[in-house]
């Protein structure tokens, strides 16, 4: 009840006029800053920092949240429409959500998703609003062995995202840790492979997207000379509202994927990644199509981006609970934090409740208006694409190169987005899955520092991984949930003839 | 196996064979765990194997009576287009290091509208400097990043 | 048309006069300044750069306009070159803190402190040994009584805070193991939750969590105990010699004339003695402070150099 009176003290504050517009105007800005390839989160915020400097603290801390959760809302919409996601959890949504652009469902696919979008954002909000000291109390509990074992989770569903060959995901899952090693590795304070200064802090993960989906795709259609027919302008809004079918479809994918998400998701780190990439198999899983999947599944879209958006809020809970930052983007909000006078960390709450709630309480109607700003946008952005469809090869050339050029103000990211250009391109021809590469890239280094984190932390002994109780929880889950899904696998196989007879 | 799949994994080939040198260099093992080059070094070993797994499986299918040899010669003159691009591109990057960016980009862009998207030449001219213009606007006016 | 010939006969007048004696009684500064920030915008050099610019055109310390851009890329080497790259004017100005001797040991970028004119080390940030408040240590001696290898986290390998850890174990003979986390964000959480024994960090980082009661800071690595946290004695109190602290500072490229040099010192000195930036920045940023410039500050690159190349060689990490 606590929780209820503070957040309504927030509202108060926030329900200005000057207020209301400010937020909604972040989040269309978030929205356009997340869409262009390369800018993320992280770009969204600094990049708005200095317009914040003056106005009054909850305002301007409204406008970052406001920003960053448009981001999210924007990173899908170069995902869907250009197959270039802006950030690793995003990289499922392109997956399922690119083919459906091909098949002319570019609409229902960005409605369909700014929906689940807004559920997972409400999840990841109410665990915020009612939970936040809880969940911080017992998030820290968790330790280098815990994320250890949950990368290596998040590793193993490259088995489900193999297909057919198993022995070229592989090999593309070791290419995949092999370009994560790049850079200094903070663990022996070594620097491994830095052939040029610009690599000392390893390849940029988002350089690698851009090359590897954008321009990959790219240099696929035009050796296929394939003609994207995206249809004609239109702005009937019936093409981007889900159809009643859609949303029946994607009901139950998007809830689970929101408690997935807040759950999972708002684990720092790779949590928001785990978590996509685990509710992903999970409805590969118990689809009744899942031959469906990688060829624009309603539910292998709805679910990732509901879990996506639900790791949001939840990655604020550490820096408002202790000024822990979880994230890239949360890391500038604590920048921002500070710049505001503020003092981020366990007293942040005693000493700038009244701050802090109007944010969420800004976050609440950012979210929503995101969803009826989202819908209004989607015309806009697809109709901009089809009315330069014919150009379309320059197009998305031509934001790869300017997007990778703003990751570092230098043409070096241009470069590496060329190579994985080259790779994606290769790949794709010659049928090698990206899903296990990418994956891996995203959580190698992590499983690598985190084990050698927890053998020092046990001063060389391993049994740290069986004496923590979460740790071994988590071990013997795995274990069980491993045994059991092959029972089923075998029950259904013995079943499947005696059905058919 | 097809081409493409040859030059993809003689280029991993090549690329795993660099840095399992390189990780030669880094210490293997540390007082309590792996060290630096502990990953490095046995992922690329493995990746050599799983490259070796390969090669030898297409060998043997090759080597099957009725097998198409010609498989191996894929078609070249529709793969043509996209090396042109990646060299052009790779032309375009070069270029961009002498201080603008938008300058070899948008030649690029009216290259391959015009040339390889069978568009006129006014017209390639007219869109890549609208696209162009709405980029500048966006990255360069609007969040001040030094693009020129 | 004769306006513009005139005006352009003026422009290649200067650049001659510039070119044959860049040293000479040039007014300086000629143009606007750039601030240089080796890392992307909202990290600590950004936001340093950022607040100091403000800082300084509000109070009139600089009239000229100051531009702050972006080098990032490879730890502050991408910087490093492009400063280097501009060497002999003055109009540069680069953020530095301990990846400016680091980033060369390290690496094979071929440039270190002493290719660039360090012009002002504007403060510290001291280093801090932190026990959970609710574990069995309550002071250094319960820590050296301790029946076991004590844990200890801080950031990176190598970092400073390793150093300060090697130390402690030299200076006491107490065996600490000492284990690497990637933020600060992680020391901290890595703290609350007992799966260390004590941590070394900055007083920025653990500020908050001393007052709320949470951890209890047992000693500081400055000379003298400092203003905002009084209660904290130094290492040189408890008998173990530690004065190690991370810096923050400003450098220019190389071969910069007097003048330059002597203005951009002169312009660090009024900043630093301005109300607005002990109130705008060093505080919120618990950066302590300890100003010295030019020549004061090249030594003391030069010992910091020193102690981090005789560690990281201990180490392995260099040869």
């Amino acid at each position: 009840m606590d929780a209820l009176t503070q957040l309504a003290g927030g509202f108060s504050e926030v329900l200005t006029v000057y207020n209301i517009l400010l937020i909604f105007l972040a989040g269309m800005i978030g929205t356009v800053v997340g869409a262009l390839p390369g800018l993320g989160p992280s770009a969204g915020i600094a990049l708005m920092l200095p317009l914040t400097f003056g106005m009054p603290h909850a305002s301007g801390l409204c406008l970052l949240t406001g920003v960053y959760m448009g981001t999210m809302y924007g990173g899908r919409i170069t995902s869907i429409l250009i197959n270039t996601p802006g950030d690793a959890p995003a990289i499922i949504t392109a997956m399922e959500g690119y083919p459906m652009m091909l098949r002319g469902q570019g609409g229902l696919a960005l409605g369909l998703s700014a929906f689940s979008s807004f559920i997972g954002g409400f999840f990841g909000l109410a665990v915020l609003i009612f939970f936040a000291p809880v969940v911080s109390s017992y998030a820290i509990y968790l330790g280098a062995p815990e994320y250890f074992l949950l990368m290596l989770l998040g590793l193993s569903t490259i088995v489900l995202l193999a297909g057919d060959n198993m022995v070229k995901a592989l090999l593309m899952a070791c290419v995949g840790v092999l370009v994560s090693t790049f850079g200094s590795d903070y663990i022996s304070g070594h620097i491994r492979f830095a052939f040029t200064p610009e690599l000392i802090e390893g390849i940029d993960f988002v350089a690698i997207i851009i090359g590897l989906y954008g321009l990959g795709e790219v240099f696929y259609n035009l050796e296929k000379r394939v003609r994207i027919d995206l249809g004609k302008p239109s702005f009937n809004i019936r093409e981007y509202i889900p159809p009643a079918y859609a949303i029946k479809e994607s009901g139950g994918a998007t809830v689970r994927g929101s408690i997935l998400g807040t759950v999972i998701g708002i684990l720092p780190g790779a949590g928001a990644t785990v978590a996509t990439f685990l509710e992903y198999a999970l409805e590969r899983r118990i689809s009744r199509k899942p031959e469906e999947f990688g060829k624009g599944a309603i539910a292998g879209l709805a679910g990732p981006e509901a879990s996506n958006n639900a790791s949001v809020p939840g990655s604020l809970i550490p820096l408002i609970t202790l000024g822990i930052p979880g994230s890239g983007g949360t890391a500038i909000m604590l920048g921002a934090l500070i710049m505001f006078g503020m003092q981020p960390g366990p007293l942040l709450m005693i000493k700038s409740g009244d701050v802090v709630w109007a944010m969420i309480a800004g976050l609440v109607l950012a979210n929503i208006f995101l969803l009826f700003s989202n819908v209004l946008l989607i015309p806009v952005f697809v109709n901009l694409l089809r009315s330069v469809q014919g150009h379309l090869a320059s197009v998305v050339i031509a934001l790869c190169v300017v997007g990778a050029f703003s990751l570092a103000y230098s043409t070096f990211n241009i470069w590496v987005a060329l190579v994985f250009g080259v790779l994606g391109y290769l790949m794709k021809k010659a049928d090698y899955p990206t899903g296990p590469f990418i994956l891996a890239v995203v959580l190698a280094p992590l499983a690598e520092n985190y084990f050698r984190q927890s053998i020092m932390l046990g001063q060389g002994d391993w049994a740290i991984f069986i004496d923590r109780p979460i740790s071994l929880g988590i071990i013997i889950a795995m274990v069980v949930l491993g045994g059991l899904g092959m029972a089923t696998k075998r029950f259904m196989k013995r079943r499947e003839p005696a059905a058919r007879a | 196996m097809k081409l493409s799949e040859i030059v993809l994994l003689a280029g991993l080939a090549v690329f795993s064979g660099v840095l399992l040198i390189s990780s030669l260099d880094m210490p293997y093992g540390s007082e309590q765990s792996f060290g630096p080059g502990y990953i490095p070094l046995n992922i690329a070993l493995v990746i050599l194997g799983l490259i070796g797994i390969l090669a030898v499986k297409a060998f043997m299918a090759g080597r099957k009576p009725g097998a198409d040899g010609s498989a191996v010669i894929e078609d070249l003159s529709s793969a043509l287009p996209v090396a042109a691009v990646i060299v052009l591109l790779a032309g375009a990057i070069y270029a961009m290091s002498w201080g603008s960016i938008l300058a070899p980009l948008g030649l690029l862009m009216i290259i391959l509208s015009w040339r390889f998207n069978g568009h006129g030449f006014v017209k390639s001219c007219l869109v890549s400097a609208a696209i162009l213009a709405v980029i500048y606007t966006i990255f360069s006016l609007w969040l001040k990043i030094p693009l020129q | 048309m004769k306006h513009m010939l005139k005006s352009m006969g003026m422009a290649a007048a200067v650049l001659a006069a510039a070119q044959a004696a860049p040293a000479s009684a040039q007014e300086f500064p000629e143009r606007g300044i750039e601030f240089v920030a080796g890392y992307g915008p909202g990290g600590g050099h950004d936001t340093m750069l950022r607040s100091m610019a403000k800082i300084m055109q509000e109070e009139g310390i600089i009239e000229t306009p100051i531009n702050v851009i972006n080098k990032p890329g490879g730890s502050s080497a991408v910087a490093m070159g492009y400063l280097n790259s501009r060497a002999g004017d003055g109009h540069y100005l680069m953020s530095v803190t301990s990846s400016h001797i680091t980033t060369p040991l390290t690496s094979n970028i071929g440039l270190d402190f002493s290719d660039f004119t360090p012009i002002a080390r504007l403060g510290i940030d001291p280093e801090l040994l932190v026990v959970n408040a609710a574990g069995p240590y309550k002071s250094i001696d319960d820590l050296l009584k301790a029946d076991k290898v004590l844990n200890v986290g801080g950031t990176a390998t190598g970092s400073i805070e390793h150093i300060v850890a090697i130390q402690f174990q030299k200076q006491t003979g107490k065996k600490v193991n000492f284990v690497p986390f990637q933020g600060d964000g992680d020391v901290v959480a890595a703290l609350l939750s007992n799966q260390l024994d004590f941590i070394v960090t900055n007083p920025g980082t653990a500020r908050d969590f001393i007052e709320a009661g949470k951890f209890n800071a047992l000693a500081i690595s400055t000379e003298e105990r400092i203003d905002a946290l009084p209660d904290v004695p130094t290492f040189k109190e408890q008998d173990i010699d530690i004065t190690l602290s991370l810096y923050r500072g400003v450098t220019a490229p190389a071969d910069i004339s007097d003048e330059a040099k002597a203005y951009l010192i002169e312009k660090m000195t009024e900043l630093n003695e301005s109300a607005a930036w002990k109130s705008g920045y060093l505080d919120p940023n618990s950066v302590v402070e300890g100003f010295i410039t030019g020549d004061e500050f090249e030594a003391y690159l030069e010992e910091t150099q020193g102690v981090y190349r005789e560690t990281l060689t201990e180490l392995g990490i260099i040869k």
